[in-house]
């Protein structure tokens, strides 16, 4: 079982909706890859916080795993 | 710039078997190999084999595509595995398949007894590639198919030198070590397609539940030997191949 997460407490909250965010599994698509992860998002729309780690870390990790070596 | 510092040296392991780890079955749906049970289904049905046909699992794990044969495409699977844990596992996943404990290289099943043999991400595990194929072959009938896939070297002279893990990818063969020995068994190449974005899919979803592929390794192994595998895998161009073959009408 995997221990890692991104999920994080997190004051941000949906400004569409007001409300606080909840863990979510979604599906994150990135350069032809389709990816399971479990991230915060708004309850109500459906709206995703992708961390700064995620974004410039994780997502960095994946786009040198995809491009052809 | 800062030089490259070289791999060290594989430090003594115990030999783990990467596909009997619950990890790898998390990751990729129950089906334990690049592409899961779609990649198994889109080749299926591209052979478009009658129902009830008699069709073998070479290395059938938890029996994921013996159910999928047996549930969405009406066929008679029949699997075989060299581990009695997985036989286990495919006995509760495909009750209705018959299963058999054994190894590529010496099927226990009489010749021309299948109408298709599908072997999964194995072959390069069974140690003896032309004798497993030989194998596959005397079991199929004539003019039976052969579904194969599994993770190729495409550059011989990188091949990954990883710590004792028993996995397809520390053993990946040439591509044309593959074609070659299917036509030495005696089988004519029918279609033969690179997907190896099924397997960099794999590594990036790891990625996205493990937080990097070293906290992956090092589930199954220490530390320093997980450094070690990141940077040999990094280092060897690996691919993934999906092919069916025909057995030849005149080999039978």
């Amino acid at each position: 079982m995997s221990t890692f997460s991104f999920l994080e407490t997190t004051t941000w909250q949906c400004n569409s909706c007001g409300l606080p965010l909840q863990p979510a599994k979604v599906t994150a698509t990135y350069l032809g890859g389709s990816f399971n992860v479990e991230l915060m998002a708004c309850p109500q729309c459906g709206f995703i916080l992708v961390p700064e780690d995620l974004a410039v870390g994780k997502m960095l990790e994946v786009e040198q795993l995809l491009e052809d070596k | 710039m800062e030089a490259l510092s070289p791999c060290p040296p594989a430090p003594p392991v115990t030999p783990i078997t990467l596909y009997e780890q619950d990890e790898l079955s998390e990751l990729t749906g129950g089906a334990l190999r690049p592409g899961g049970i779609a990649l198994t289904a889109e080749l299926l049905t591209y052979c478009n084999l009658e129902p009830g046909s008699s069709v073998l699992d070479i290395g059938c794990g938890p029996g994921h595509t013996l159910n999928l044969m047996a549930t969405n495409f009406g066929l008679t699977p029949t699997g075989l595995d060299p581990s009695a844990s997985m036989l286990e596992k495919a006995a509760q996943q495909a009750p209705t398949a018959a299963i058999l404990q054994g190894t590529a290289t010496a099927i226990p099943c009489g010749q021309s007894r299948f109408d298709a043999v599908v072997c999964e991400c194995v072959l390069s595990l069974t140690g003896d590639v032309a004798a497993s194929l030989q194998e596959m072959h005397r079991v199929l009938r004539p003019g039976g198919v052969l579904i194969l896939t599994d993770i190729y070297c495409k550059r011989p002279e990188l091949q990954p030198d990883l710590p004792d893990l028993q996995s397809c990818a520390s053993r990946a063969l040439p591509l044309d070590v593959v074609t070659d020995g299917l036509a030495q068994a005696g089988f004519a190449l029918v279609s033969l397609r690179e997907r190896s974005d099924l397997l960099k899919q794999l590594a990036g979803q790891i990625i996205f539940s493990y937080g990097s592929l070293e906290k992956f390794w090092q589930l199954f192994m220490g530390a320093e030997a997980a450094r070690r595998t990141c940077c040999a895998l990094a280092a060897a161009p690996l691919g993934y191949y999906a092919l069916v073959a025909e057995k030849e009408a005149r080999h039978g």
